[in-house]
């Protein structure tokens, strides 16, 4: 990103963070000409290295953490508190498959999720068949079973993704996307429903 | 009485690095020294160790705070459990005081006849801290770190802060005491890279905090508490042991009484057994009996820690270490129970009443000298209710803070003037199960179709885990200034009339 600073009225561009003529903080602003994976100086990617990123999101927070400018002028801190939940936010979309994902689709390519809510019949019928499952489910076994039975669905779907990524397909990847979420959020479901079993089934064994 | 030995300053220039403990208990306020953290010593507690007790003494007309506190009968205690609430939130009947002037609202106490928030209690007790601190150092304390319970919300934070002000002093950072009690123990030392569980049963409150180290920061992986639950109830838990026990259930709580139980308590955590007096009959109490006694409030406490787990996703095996911070986890039951969990015995080297103010010392230290970086996390979801009382969640507990997220709504009638915000706090996922912080509303929107007016709002936690809220009409960009204030504590009237009050002093 080259911007120039706000602070100094220095006309020449510089790079994001610190201005390079007075070495105030510079906001970040996400957009066209800025996305989460420029905050973290990547390129767009569907697969992002944890080890990198982990490395690069605690060289962002220590540069730019309020904590760091606890003495400095109101407007610094404020404008360090904001790139600091900006990078919080990246960060946290660049930590989960389904978060990258829709960030590319809707964010970087601009498929606007009203356009895929209606499901195609035959999701919409294994949904409807997912559901009953999910309250059909009385002990930890059975939510270990279903949890890998969403774990194969789970991965086979990424498949799909990946495969219309990369044929650009834009329409379908959003609409195997939403399927993806709605994997993500019965594993949730699932895990927490598990966990619950488990205290349970303790308590009864007692 | 032994004369503190007071060493010359280090240095006189710069300011005082403070760390403070508010405890529902007890309060403790520490300095660093240049080298390391000092808890500074009560005239009546070498360890530091100030009795959250306040009352007002009608001969001196004065404030009286801590030990000199704790033989009136209608000093008020634990008043941490009431800051930031309203009446329909707490059981005050357990607090043996008129509280006849408190609305929904705002809690008011009469003592004698003084009149007090909870915010202006807790300021009385900081003032007699800072002036603990500035005669034992000869310094002047301006900015302090202040903890409060991890899981504490967004209305209680506010009113410590609040407190703080009134007191005189400029908070640097509010720090979540789970996270402070891991700063004590310095994190950086843990080389096995593996997550650190802190359990935190303090006065009043529990806590329990995951933290791991990331490359060069320190992150909070997840947090949880109940902040109904802390070592006054273990207390009263003992004393109704203690009453069956010489036939005597129904007889009404007295302090006496709450000291034996507090005494049995810490005897036990030495001993196998006690003799003694209590209610003019002379009985015997085994360990295995006060551990029967509070086994329900352990229980309790367990079922947090694994509900943290589950949050963090983690087993109690991935936990590299456990430490254990609040004078409640002396019980040797506590120990043995949280090691039977990890496997593993806890730490408890640094006294566990110290551990917290020793942290918020450490940090105000790294506040001041460029230290290293700890990110916390939003203790508690932060939502909108919307149409028919359902919560939609903003930000989600466990966020890292500070923490930004946007919202979109439109108007849901045609010719729609007005748009009400009402903002809520907690896990559930309706209105009535969450707590109310905030209402605030959008006024004089243009007149349009149902949905043709888009707002934005805008959700914002700094590091201190403090909401600020906006909204702004899209169309005109026109921005309504406004600013959230919670439904429960000081009016931004109250509190400017008493800095007010405190200048005139």
């Amino acid at each position: 990103m080259i911007k120039s600073c706000a602070s100094c009225t220095d006309s020449k561009r510089h790079q994001k963070m610190f201005c390079d003529d007075c070495g105030k903080v510079q906001e970040i602003k996400l957009g066209s000409n800025l996305s989460i994976f420029d905050v973290f100086g990547f390129d767009v990617s569907l697969d992002i290295d944890k080890e990198i990123l982990d490395k690069k999101y605690s060289e962002l927070i220590t540069l730019m953490h309020p904590d760091k400018f606890a003495h400095a002028t109101g407007d610094e801190k404020s404008i360090a508190e904001a790139n600091t939940a900006t990078i919080n936010k990246a960060y946290s979309i660049l930590s989960s498959e389904v978060e990258i994902y829709d960030y590319i689709l809707s964010d970087i390519k601009g498929i606007s999720n009203d356009k895929i809510l209606e499901d195609d019949e035959e999701f919409l019928i294994e949904k409807i068949h997912l559901y009953e499952e999910l309250s059909s489910i009385t002990s930890t076994e059975k939510c270990i079973n279903f949890r890998n039975k969403l774990n194969g669905l789970y991965n086979n779907t990424l498949i799909d993704i990946r495969k219309n990524i990369s044929k650009k397909s834009w329409g379908n990847a959003a609409k195997e996307l939403a399927k993806l979420r709605f994997v993500q959020n019965l594993i949730n479901i699932v895990e927490k429903k598990e966990y619950m079993l488990e205290i349970e089934e303790k308590t009864l064994r007692k | 009485m032994k004369l503190y030995q007071i060493s010359e300053p280090q240095s006189t220039v710069g300011e005082l690095v403070i760390g403070i403990d508010l405890g529902t208990t007890n309060s403790l306020i520490g300095f660093y020294d240049g080298e390391k953290v000092q808890i500074v010593p009560d005239k009546y507690n070498q360890k530091g160790v100030v009795p959250s007790i306040m009352t007002f003494d009608s001969n001196s007309r004065q404030f009286k705070v801590g030990h000199e506190a704790m033989n009136d009968l209608e000093a008020v205690k634990s008043v941490k459990r009431l800051i930031g609430k309203g009446l329909k939130d707490t059981i005050l009947d357990l607090y043996n005081i008129d509280y006849k002037e408190s609305s929904d609202e705002v809690i008011k106490l009469n003592l004698r006849e003084k009149s007090l928030s909870p915010v202006e209690i807790s300021a009385e007790i900081l003032k007699y801290l800072k002036k603990n601190a500035e005669e034992y150092t000869g310094k002047k304390v301006r900015k302090a770190v202040i903890t409060v319970p991890a899981h504490f919300d967004d209305a209680a934070r506010i009113a410590t802060k609040d407190a703080a002000k009134i007191a005189g002093i400029e908070i640097l950072r509010i720090l979540n005491e789970p996270t402070a009690a891991a700063i004590a123990y310095g994190l950086n030392n843990n080389h096995n890279n593996k997550p650190i569980l802190v359990y935190d049963l303090g006065g009043g409150t529990f806590d329990v905090s995951i933290l791991k180290r990331n490359h060069g920061i320190m992150v909070v992986m997840a947090t949880g508490g109940d902040n109904q639950l802390g070592g006054d109830d273990f207390d009263h838990a003992i004393l109704n042991m203690l009453r069956k026990k010489v036939g005597q259930e129904s007889i009404k709580t007295t302090s006496d009484q709450l000291k034996i139980a507090n005494y049995v308590k810490t005897y036990l955590s030495n001993h196998t057994a006690w003799t003694g007096e209590f209610l003019s009959e002379n009985i015997s109490i085994t360990r295995t009996e006060i551990i029967k006694a509070c086994q329900q409030l352990i229980d309790r406490t367990l079922q947090t820690t694994r509900d943290v787990l589950f949050s963090a996703k983690l087993k109690p095996q991935e936990i590299g270490q456990v430490i254990l911070a609040g004078g409640a986890t002396r019980m040797p039951i506590i120990q043995s129970s949280i090691e039977k969990i990890f496997s593993k015995k806890p730490l408890i080297n640094i006294d566990p009443d110290q551990v917290v103010a020793i942290g918020a010392t450490l940090q105000a230290q790294a506040l001041t000298h460029r230290g290293d970086v700890l990110v916390d996390v939003v203790p508690l979801s932060l939502g909108i209710e919307l149409l028919g009382g359902i919560v939609e969640t903003i930000i989600a507990r466990n966020t890292p803070i500070p923490a930004i997220a946007k919202k979109y709504y439109t108007t849901y009638k045609d010719n729609q003037r007005g748009f009400k915000i009402h903002i809520v706090q907690g896990e559930g996922d309706t209105v009535e199960s969450c707590r109310s912080l905030a209402r605030i509303e959008l006024s004089d929107l243009p007149e349009k179709p149902a949905g043709e007016v888009k707002l934005e709002v805008v959700f914002k936690v700094n590091a201190d885990g403090i909401l600020f809220v906006s909204a702004t009409e899209l169309d005109s960009g026109k921005s309504c200034n406004l600013e959230v204030k919670p439904t429960y504590g000081l009016t931004e009237n109250d509190l400017e009339k008493l800095l007010q009050k405190q200048q005139d002093a």
